[in-house]
């Protein structure tokens, strides 16, 4: 089935990037790897007048660490499994890019289209709340930086304004000592949207209790979402077994799921208890 | 059994029972292979439908002034205008619905555009106005008194021989099978067990999906190319709804990539010919989206089972009732004979001497309920083999004890009253899975206490519709090579590869010299359909009886030029010589010394009716011949349980098949490998949602079919007991490669928790809800 | 809006005019008659569309040609040097890997982008390769033997894997 028609730009700088969706406004779809943009255009969900390609913006790829590591929007689900940069600074990122959809979603989707889709599925997202990730976003006024955890405002709903563009995402070098662990679950198929998505990074003190904790959950809210009131239990705590089945319940409690083919509300609930409750206690066991 | 003069035949042959690759392969993989999908004739318009949002509604108006005013429409096509109705054992559905939808997603408007892009911008410009009308989506509820009646006409619908609907009722079918007394039987069991099973909407997910073109001439002659299983069907439904005679109705066989039963017959087809009709001699071609497969072409029935059994203490079985209930949607397709088909299956391959079956196929509103690998057989074997192993752990009997006791051997008859007299192999099967299974050595433990791991066995039978017919011609050119015309459709399952095998087998010659012609009803002869794992059989029968028939002729035309009566020759090597003597002429310099240097062609033409079969009785189901052959499957499967998540990890699937001889080693492997992941898939992951007859994944992302992460080792096997009637031994395969997975996973999942699941598909939720049980 | 486009498509150089929102599908199958990729879903999910674009497996159904301007493209109709198969493509008719052969295409297009990155996978690695790309025929197990199987005949580097 064809796409409606429009009228597809591919600036190459950010600059002329930021004004074509200035003067386009409302009339502008942004498109990064275009898997979403392109399927919400053959579903008629999105009819625009004008396509804005950020493919030929160059710099939009980079990754880099100097201190922090910075993720291009525009560098790909494989690129950043691949990024030496990344796997020395957050492999949890690079964990969570490795199970999105299959190899060539991989090759075409970008991090940068995956968190302004802002799909409560979306795998990276988890392991950005639990890095304490910042979205670095380009707009008229130059750019300003937000953590992620204020990034995600609603159902497929982002911070960013209309005339904004999302640049980077920032991530700070974590702590010496910081565990990190990922698990993508899903209840039918190995490629299938998460009936839970996991991602927690634990700085643990020389004695071994957990000096704070961060856990992002995806798939089970209308947003990715971090689970706070998990993460307060477990600051100052050692990893005993109560401390992690109080901590995996108060995950679970911080949950909002709804029913669909990967599983029903009550079955992601409780598979939020499990698997954060898991990879509690595989951090506690190293 | 052991019918050494066919072994020794198959060691002696040159084609039959070796590794021959496919012929098309080559094609395929270099993308040149010629599918429905990548049809473009001259002139070609497309096609798009508008269909029902409402399960059951009233149609009030349809306005298609402005779809038709749109630059580049060339037609528009509603219902009213259409009087026809078609269907298969059953002719109740308008080729676009007429007053009333009876499912989402039924087609109510068609259009055919010069572009698909302008096709579809024209069916947004349709407006519809329904009226919803009261729906009933659970088939038990629909059969109740009182239940809106989806088909008021159901009486005067044109009806195939046995089926029968029961008038102002949504019982589009009643199938029974009465033998013995089964109030006695349960009387004289020690225990009497009921327990009720279901299964869910699996679709098949062809690769390719539905497609089809058609071209009307100016005589009204119809031509159809379809990806479809069965031409034959095609011509038949078409010209009798139409009212063409046959021979004005030619249908064209198209590549094909896939089908397991859902390309069986029309549906795609009659809106088609509709719009072709209307565009002065232009085809019109109309391919669905994938979300159009899953709303609008047939799914497997769900079925709900009732199974009650009557048991000895030692496990014999002396009686078994059934009820059960198969959803067909808003039309009833293939439902009719599927219903059916899962009642002679109903007893598994056992000795049940009192037997009481009651299988209904019942109208919802929902999506509509075909064919699909297995015809009902799957539903049936999910339940028996179930409810065989709750059984035996009830009894404290082991699951294969209580089989050996109970399985038929040569000389039992089958709950149809047929006794069998040839081709047992269940027990064989049976035997072979334990043994290749290591069956009693238990399975390594994963170190892991929340992951558990357990063993489990299903068997099965089923049958192959009969009486049905197979017909072929093979032509011999000039030169000695031969073209057969088939009309069997290769769907991927390599059925054009084993034809091209027995020819060559039978008339001596090498495989490449062996072609075989597209299907098309115009050219190739009568075939009753590729289904029911009938081609190898049938089709088989009737290119050796095509064959017999070219070589008695090439016989005639030798003999005067061997000197000699006709009694005195024969063929042999390609050719034909003296009986007992070296005089030997080949085909070629038969021909050639015949008619001359510049050319003719000798041709040989051969049907097949499997002999002695008879339909059963409407009224107990019983007949002397219920089918051609049987088929007979064990799978055991090895599973690991995750306590905490319910998620179900298939280990191994270990598959012996009973299909006879086989022909084709590389192909009847594929056939096994495929089908138990295909039932891997509806065994664990797949289910089409439907809300109040709508459906609500109806796509790839939302739908998952099992990908090559998620499929275990799979171990096949076959025993070959050849079948005395089949073409070198051979019965059929295709459709029990997916029966006996889903309760061999089932009973694996209770060896190794003690959780039992009834339902399809295991879910991972309804695992942790087993073992919730368990604990209560 | 229309514009020109330059591409190599199977090693040789194309121009031609397209819409802006035709996808690389629609002119592969429509405009230039490469049929050979399929599709399936039209939603990235079932991998019958994969197609390399300079030597990178990508689905041409959510991929628009405007993108692929100036870029190569390897469809399975450029894996074959004329008629001698690839040894991949060799593997698959041996293997037995291809039954309908409907999601053929896309299998060996993602088998290829795989064998170039990683010349000798393990079974585990084939398998991941090739998650996206379904086949509701063979069980998946010939086309995984007919991957390994290429793999070990040296097919690391096929014909003409990424056009010329
Ligand atoms: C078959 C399939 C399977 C998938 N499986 C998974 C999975 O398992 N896990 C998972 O997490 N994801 C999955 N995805 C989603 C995928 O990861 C992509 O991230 C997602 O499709 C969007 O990425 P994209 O680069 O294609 O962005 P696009 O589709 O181009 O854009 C997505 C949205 O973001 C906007 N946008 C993009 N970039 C910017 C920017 N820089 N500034 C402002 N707005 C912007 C666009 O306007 C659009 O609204 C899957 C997708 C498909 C098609
Ligand atoms: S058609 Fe492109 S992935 Fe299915
Ligand atoms: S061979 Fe038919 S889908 Fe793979």
């Amino acid at each position: 089935m064809s796409l409606p028609r429009f009228e597809y730009r591919a600036p190459g700088t950010l600059a002329d990037a930021l004004a074509v969706r200035r003067e386009a406004g409302e009339d502008a779809l942004v498109m990064a790897g275009g898997l979403t943009t392109v399927i919400l255009m053959r579903e008629r969900l999105a009819r625009p007048r004008l396509v804005l390609s950020l493919s030929e913006i160059e710099a939009l790829r980079r990754i880099e660490a100097n201190g922090a590591l910075s993720i291009g929007a525009m560098a790909t689900h494989a690129e950043i499994v691949r990024s030496p940069a990344v796997a020395a600074v957050a492999p949890l990122i690079a964990e969570a890019c490795g199970h999105v959809g299959s190899p060539a979603i991989r090759n075409m989707g970008t991090l940068g289209g995956n968190v302004c889709h802002a799909d409560s599925a979306s795998d990276p997202a988890p392991a950005l709340l639990a890095l304490d990730a910042e979205a670095v976003i380009a707009g008229p006024r130059g750019e300003r930086r937000l953590p992620m955890t204020g990034f995600f405002q609603g159902t497929l709903t982002t911070a960013l304004g209309g005339d904004e563009l999302l640049a980077a995402i920032r991530i700070p070098r974590p702590a010496a000592g910081t565990a990190s662990r990922f698990v993508k679950y899903t209840a039918t198929t190995a490629e299938a949207f998460a009936t839970v998505t996991v991602a927690m990074t634990v700085v643990k003190d020389a004695a071994g209790a957990c000096r704070s904790a961060r856990i992002g959950l995806g798939s089970v809210a209308s947003t990715p979402i971090r689970a706070t009131a998990a993460e307060s239990l477990l600051a100052g705590r050692r990893l005993t077994r109560e401390a992690i089945d109080e901590a995996a319940r108060a995950a679970a409690d911080a949950t909002s799921p709804s029913s669909n083919n990967q599983g029903s509300a009550g079955y992601r609930r409780e598979m939020t208890r499990v698997w954060v409750r898991r990879l509690l206690e595989d951090i506690a066991a190293r | 059994m052991n019918d050494s003069s066919t072994s020794e035949l198959v060691q002696r042959s040159r084609a039959v029972g070796r590794e021959v690759r496919r012929g098309d392969a080559a094609e395929k993989v270099t993308g040149r292979y010629a599918y429905g999908m990548d049809l473009a004739l001259p002139g070609m318009l497309h096609a798009k439908v508008l269909r029902s949002p409402y399960p059951h509604a009233r149609i009030v108006s349809i306005d298609t002034s402005r779809a038709r005013a749109l630059a580049g429409v060339r037609a528009v096509v509603t219902g009213d205008e259409l009087p026809w109705l078609f269907g298969s054992a059953l002719r109740d559905e308008p080729f676009l619905a007429r007053g009333r939808v009876r499912y989402a997603g039924e087609p109510v408007v068609a259009i055919a555009a010069t572009t698909e892009e302008i096709a579809r911008e024209a069916i947004d410009l349709v407006d519809v106005e329904y009226e919803e009308l009261p729906a009933v989506f659970d088939p038990i509820e629909a059969m109740e008194p009182g239940a809106p009646v989806l088909h008021p006409d159901l009486g005067s619908y044109a009806m195939e021989g046995y089926y029968g609907g029961v008038d102002g009722t949504n019982i589009a079918n009643h199938a029974k099978i009465r033998r013995g007394d089964v109030e006695q039987g349960f009387r004289d069991s020690d225990f009497v067990f009921e327990d009720v099973f279901t299964t869910q909407y699996v679709q098949h997910c062809s690769m390719e999906a539905h497609v089809c073109a058609a071209q009307v001439a100016v005589d009204g002659s119809v031509t159809v190319w379809s990806s479809c299983q069965s031409p034959y069907n095609f011509v038949r439904d078409l010209s009798n709804a139409l009212g063409l005679p046959y021979n004005r109705v030619r249908v064209i066989a198209t590549g094909i990539g896939g089908a397991f039963g859902g390309k069986m017959y029309l549906r795609t087809e009659p809106l088609t010919v509709a719009l072709a009709m209307r565009t002065q001699g232009r085809p019109v071609k109309y391919a669905h989206t994938r979300d159009e497969e899953f709303i609008g072409a047939v799914v497997k029935h769900p079925a709900h089972l009732k199974f009650k059994t009557g048991v000895k203490r030692d496990g014999t079985i002396v009686a078994r009732q059934i009820t059960s209930v198969f959803n067909t949607g808003g039309y009833a397709d293939a439902g009719p004979q599927v219903a059916r088909n899962s009642a002679f299956s109903g007893t598994g391959p056992y000795r049940i001497p009192n037997v009481r079956i009651d299988s209904y196929c019942v109208y919802t509103n929902n999506p509509i309920g075909g064919a699909f690998r297995g015809f009902g057989v799957p539903q049936a074997t999910w339940a028996h083999e179930s409810q065989m192993d709750m059984i035996a752990h009830r009894l404290g009997i082991d699951p294969v004890e209580i089989r050996r006791r109970n399985l038929m051997d040569l000389g039992d008859s089958t709950s149809t009253g047929e006794v069998l007299v040839t081709s047992v192999g269940v027990r064989q099967t049976l035997e072979r899975a334990i043994e290749a299974s290591s069956y009693r050595t238990p399975l390594a433990p994963t170190g892991d206490p929340r992951v558990v791991r357990g063993r489990g066995l299903a068997t099965m039978h089923k049958l192959t519709n009969s009486p049905t017919h197979s017909t072929a011609f093979v032509k011999m050119h000039q030169d000695g090579t031969v073209v057969l015309l088939s009309s069997s459709v290769d769907l991927g399952q390599g059925i054009a590869t084993v034809l091209r095998q027995i020819v060559a087998e039978r008339l001596g010659l090498a495989l490449e010299h062996v072609s075989i012609a597209p299907p098309d009803s115009h050219y190739s002869p009568y075939d009753q359909s590729t289904s029911g794992s009938r081609s190898v059989f049938h089709m088989g029968n009737a290119v050796l009886a095509a064959c017999a028939d070219l070589a008695r002729r090439l016989c005639a035309h030798a003999a005067p030029l061997l000197g000699v009566g006709v009694e005195r020759v024969e063929y042999r090597d390609g050719g034909v010589g003296v009986v007992g003597g070296d005089r030997f002429l080949t085909a070629k310099a038969i021909i050639e010394k015949t008619f001359g240097t510049r050319g003719c062609t000798v041709h040989g033409e051969g049907r097949f009716t499997p002999p002695n079969t008879v339909p059963p009785d409407k009224d107990t189901g019983q007949t002397p011949k219920m089918s051609a052959f049987w088929m007979y499957a064990t799978h055991v499967a090895d599973v690991e349980v995750d306590l905490d998540t319910g998620r179900v990890k298939v280990l191994k699937v270990v598959a012996v098949h009973d299909a006879g001889t086989i022909i084709n080693p590389e192909g009847a492997v594929g056939q096994v490998e495929g089908g138990v992941v295909q039932g891997l898939g509806a065994t664990l992951c797949e289910e089409m949602l439907v809300a109040d007859g709508i459906v609500t994944n109806a796509s790839f992302a939302e739908y998952k079919i099992p990908t090559s992460l998620d499929v275990p080792e799979i171990v096949s096997l076959f025993v070959e007991a050849p079948h005395a009637e089949g073409p070198y031994g051979a019965k059929g395969l295709s459709e029990p490669a997916l029966a006996p997975t889903a309760p061999a996973v089932a009973n694996a999942i209770y060896n190794a928790t003690g959780a039992r699941v009834t339902s399809l598909p295991i879910t991972p939720e309804k695992v942790l809800a087993a073992l919730a049980a368990t604990r209560r | 809006m229309t514009r020109h486009l330059s591409m190599s498509i199977n090693g040789e150089p194309h121009e031609f005019d397209a819409a802006d929102h035709r996808t690389l599908i629609e002119v592969l199958r429509d405009d230039l008659a490469l049929t050979g990729t399929k599709d399936a879903c039209r939603q990235g999910v079932c991998g019958s569309c994969t197609v390399l674009v300079d030597g990178v497996a990508v689905r041409s159904c959510l991929m628009l040609a405007a993108r692929c301007q100036g870029k190569s493209v390897t469809t399975v109709e450029g894996l074959a040097a004329g008629d001698r198969l690839s040894a991949l493509q060799q593997a698959f008719v041996e293997a037995g890997a291809v039954q309908c052969g409907y999601c053929t295409s896309g299998m060996l297009i993602a088998a290829t982008a795989l064998l170039e990155s990683n010349p000798s996978p393990t079974e585990v690695e084939v398998r991941a390769a090739l998650v996206g790309n379904l086949c509701r025929c063979t069980g998946y197990a010939p086309i995984v033997r007919a991957v390994l199987a290429a793999s070990r005949a040296g097919a690391g580097h096929p014909v003409a894997a990424v056009g010329s």
